[in-house]
């Protein structure tokens, strides 16, 4: 039986548009918002559009992916955050088909990238880590070329291609050879060319490495813009903070293995022992310290200079008392900053950087 | 990323006008013309209209279609010039279609199998390979794609040459058939080699051996083309003697029926390629299974056809030298069949035979089906047996065959083995038992080996040509040896061992010393019975239904494609 879905794009057809005005994207043709093919299809808002369950790929004796399994949901931005070697590119790349796994599956829409390849590829779009161009074709010649590979004839195809132009902002260089195109323009190309024929899902192997910090900022709101419109998109980089700002969803993996998943925020809680408080007194540097180090829930107590450093184990309200304690003890307090654990802090002490 | 400053229109923009005419003319096409190709190529298949635009900007096709220009013209002046005044007397015709038919062996056959080997080795070199199966195009789509685009390419210099080769049929000494012949040779040569390069172009996947590959690709097209311009040439220097021949029709039919026989390789190397750079859950096993069988029926058929007409030419059915031919027919035919299925064989005993959910669910579900179908399944296994049936029904059904068409009406076939045995000297039958003997006894040692230690190895597909050469070689080495060990003279002599040697088995057929052929069926049964013990695995696997979500999914596709029609 076919469930005929509302078409979620449809509805936010106005804000995709206001949203590409926002990019800046100068547009010689009419800019025509991304909508991925959710008209006709089955998708439900409860089923997860990336499911991998229980992944494991060995190479000989070396355990790429060991006992992977996570989930991300339409509308998703899950970012895979772990250093090189740790299994992240091999995930992508069971996910994108491209390999089998030793044991386990991986879901696409509902469906396994192991045994229907040929269906999962037409709802996702994958941009690996190398270019995959050819460089003596120029960037229409380029996106034509998989948007007829993907089926689309006609009017279909050169919309999609003008569309696709449009929303990676290449229509000012579409004739242009692919040889001379800067690394920032050729990931934009590869980008539109994982998204020439609306894929529902999106896995992007280090998208921003490389890139200047405003491409990389474009390519952030492009990312944006796809989850905004129904994408579901997996995403890998190293650029941690660049994760933390684009994603719902993160997961730590090393080694194969995943350290941790969930929202940045659930992360950082779950893997925090407290939070770091910087104190700056006028004077009694020494005494302060000793008072400070006998205190409840502080601990790693060192001074610099006229500033001391402690880690404090517990939550605002420990953290006032402690304040309220410093004055009336009599210290010439003249700051008091607590600092919250960044992903990379959180990154830090997850991993242990050891590689395969 | 640039930006149109404040108050700059997309239009008032020259560098956004330039492109924006860019896009028109290569996504709609700005004259009709331009409109009517830009439809066309949605016919297309999109690797030939990629690859279309990619050569039509290269060098190579540039450079190659220029030097192809130059060389034509050149060779034209220098053999008429040097020819006058002998050539409106003389078959000079000849001399001159030589010249053309070198000039267009070397690009039909040396250049574009090795740009076709190039771009297929290209897009694993350059990372192009993975999204371009990450498209929905099926590998078979692409293989075929670089087929088309390589054989647009070879007609190119088909075309470019076709007036020079009309202008040869002018001259003295040249006739339709010495043009036509060496065109559909060159033609079928092309392809040929084209698919090799196609093949091995994506058979190195890791490029660990590229370079290798690069060489060997290179080599194999100069020798093909030069083998191929040696025969040509004889050909046409041959043609002027035979052209009052009445054979020639039944030649050149026969030349005809033999191009198309090696047209079905092509599809085979196709088919082979598409599996290894298809999808690693896809079965593509089967289908060169039925192909392969296809072939050998094929064989058959124009090995029938020729049997046939042998037979109406002969003043009497069931004379003595009649029966000779038939004999000879018969045992060559054995012989190219067994080749035909130990090369396809040595492929199918080396697969692994773990049939992913994808496959299995297209395996055959009831018992009749899976009585006779199974067979197809990969597996080594059922590979094994599978060749072993087809030609022993081949062997089996053209020698009956053969002795009902040979023989007189009423004519029994008790009387046919008393006329056989008269003569003694050909012996098809015990050819056929050789070839099937062979086939089960060194193909059946290839599985085993791989079964008892190469389970779960890598490039089975390479171990399994290593094993079946080393065995060969065993086979011929050591029986060689020991036969020489034997002998008082230190002469090799062909004793009851001597079997497991199949050039010598083969020559000295005739006159095999009792209990050779005996010891042949008696190890060839061992070795089946073995295989026999562990085919089990490859039988009890069961067709999967299809997963509910997958038969939604192409619904979707379909509703989508029919609402695109719309």
């Amino acid at each position: 039986m076919i469930h005929k879905m509302p078409n979620k794009s449809n509805t936010n057809e106005s804000a995709s548009l206001g949203s590409l005005n926002t990019l800046s994207v100068s547009s010689a043709v009419d800019a025509i918002a991304y909508t991925p093919t959710f008209a006709k299809g089955f998708h439900q808002a409860s089923t997860p559009m990336i499911e991998v369950r229980r992944l494991y790929r060995t190479f000989g004796k070396t355990e790429a992916v060991s006992d992977l399994s996570f989930e991300v949901m339409a509308g998703q931005v899950f970012g895979f955050i772990g250093p090189n070697g740790a299994g992240k590119t091999t995930s992508m790349r069971i996910l994108a088909t491209l390999e089998l796994p030793t044991y386990g599956d991986a879901m696409i829409d509902g469906l396994s990238s192991i045994n229907d390849p040929d269906l999962v590829r037409k709802r996702m779009g994958f941009m690996p880590d190398g270019f995959g161009t050819y460089p003596n074709m120029d960037c229409v010649e380029y996106l034509d070329f998989f948007a007829r590979a993907y089926g689309l004839v006609g009017k279909d195809r050169i919309n999609a291609v003008k569309r696709t132009l449009a929303f990676t902002g290449l229509d000012k260089i579409a004739s242009k050879s692919i040889r001379g195109l800067s690394k920032g323009m050729r990931q934009r190309l590869c980008l539109g060319r994982a998204i020439v024929h609306q894929p529902k899902v999106l896995i992007l192997d280090e998208p921003a490495n490389g890139l200047d910090p405003r491409a990389r900022i474009e390519l952030r709101q492009l990312i944006n813009q796809l989850a905004q419109e129904g994408v579901a998109v997996l995403v890998s980089s190293h650029i941690l903070t660049e994760l933390a700002e684009m994603c719902d969803q993160v997961g730590i993996i090393e080694r194969g293995k995943l350290l941790a998943v969930g929202s940045v925020a659930d992360i950082q809680a779950a893997s925090s022992s407290g939070r770091e408080v910087r104190v700056r007194l006028v004077s009694r540097m020494e005494e302060a310290s000793q008072w400070l180090a006998s205190q409840s829930h502080v601990s790693l107590v060192t001074v610099e200079g006229n500033s001391i450093s402690l880690q404090l184990a517990g939550d605002v309200s420990d953290q006032s008392r402690l304040l309220r304690g410093l004055i009336q003890q009599n210290f010439d307090v003249i700051e008091f900053a607590s600092k919250e654990r960044s992903l990379e802090d959180v990154f830090m002490q997850i991993t242990t950087g050891a590689v395969q | 990323m640039s930006t149109i400053s404040e108050g700059q229109t997309p239009d008032s923009d020259p560098i956004a006008v330039t492109h924006s005419s860019t896009i028109r003319r290569l996504l709609d096409g700005e004259s009709s013309l331009d409109r009517w190709l830009v439809q066309a190529g949605d016919w297309c298949s999109p690797i030939l209209v990629k690859e279309t635009r990619q050569s039509l900007k290269s060098r190579q096709f540039q450079w190659t279609f220029i030097l192809l220009m130059v060389a034509i013209a050149g060779w034209t002046l220098f053999a008429i010039l040097t020819s006058v005044p002998a050539i409106y007397f003389q078959p000079a015709g000849r001399y001159l279609l030589a010249g053309y038919i070198f000039i267009l062996v070397i690009p039909a056959c040396v250049v574009v199998p090795n740009a076709a080997y190039r771009s297929m080795a290209n897009e694993l070199e350059q990372g192009t390979f993975d999204v371009l199966t990450l498209s929905p195009l099926s590998s078979f789509q692409i293989v075929l794609g670089k087929l088309a685009v390589a054989s647009v390419q070879s007609g190119f210099y088909f075309a470019s040459l076709t007036p020079c080769f009309a202008l040869t049929y002018l001259l003295r000494g040249v006739t339709w058939m010495s043009i036509f012949l060496p065109l559909a040779t060159i033609a079928v040569g092309s392809l040929i080699l084209i698919s090799v390069g196609i093949l091995l172009g994506s058979l190195d996947r890791a490029r660990r051996y590229s370079t290798l590959i690069s060489i060997a690709m290179i080599l194999l097209t100069i020798a093909g083309a030069f083998t191929l311009y040696g025969m040509l040439t004889g050909f046409v220097f041959e043609m002027a003697n035979m052209s009052g021949d009445p054979d020639i029709q039944i030649a050149f039919t026969s030349m005809l029926l033999f191009f198309l026989w090696l047209m079905t390789y092509v599809v085979l190397i196709i088919l082979a390629a598409s599996a290894a750079i298809g999808m690693a859950s896809e079965n593509y096993s089967t289908t060169i299974r039925w192909w392969g069988l296809f072939q050998s029926l094929f064989m058959v058929g124009l090995w029938g056809a020729g049997f046939g007409l042998m037979v109406s030419l002969s003043p009497s059915r069931g004379s003595a030298s009649i029966v000779r031919e038939a004999e000879q027919m018969l045992s060559v035919l054995f012989i190219i069949q067994a080749l035909h299925w130990t090369v396809l064989g040595v492929f199918f005993v080396s697969e692994r035979g773990v049939l992913t959910p994808r496959s299995r669910r297209r395996l055959p579900a009831t018992m009749l089906q899976r009585v006779f179908l199974s067979w197809g399944n990969p597996g080594s296994g059922t590979g094994y047996v599978f060749i072993l049936l087809c030609l022993a029904g081949v062997i089996l059904s053209t020698f009956l065959f053969g002795l009902w068409v040979i023989m007189d009406p009423g004519v029994s076939v008790r009387r046919y083995a008393t006329y056989q045995a008269g003569y003694g000297e050909f012996h098809s039958i015990t050819i056929g038992t050789m070839v099937w003997c062979w086939l089960a006894f060194y193909l059946g040692l290839v599985r085993l080996f791989m079964v008892c230690f190469a389970k779960n190895r890598a490039n089975r597909f390479v171990l399994g040509i290593v094993l079946l050469l080393l065995f060969q070689f065993i086979g011929i080495a050591g029986t060689l040896y020991l036969s020489t060990l034997g002998s008082n003279t230190n002469t090799p002599t062909f004793e009851w061992y001597s079997i497991a040697n199949i050039p010598w088995s083969i020559v000295d057929s005739q006159k095999l010393p009792s209990g050779a052929l005996e010891a042949l069926m008696l190890f060839s049964a061992i070795v089946i019975v073995l295989n026999w013990l562990t085919l089990s695995r490859d039988l009890t696997v069961v067709k999967l239904a299809v997963p509910p979500r997958v038969k939604e999914a192409r619904i979707e596709s379909k509703a989508i494609a029919v609402d695109e029609l719309d």
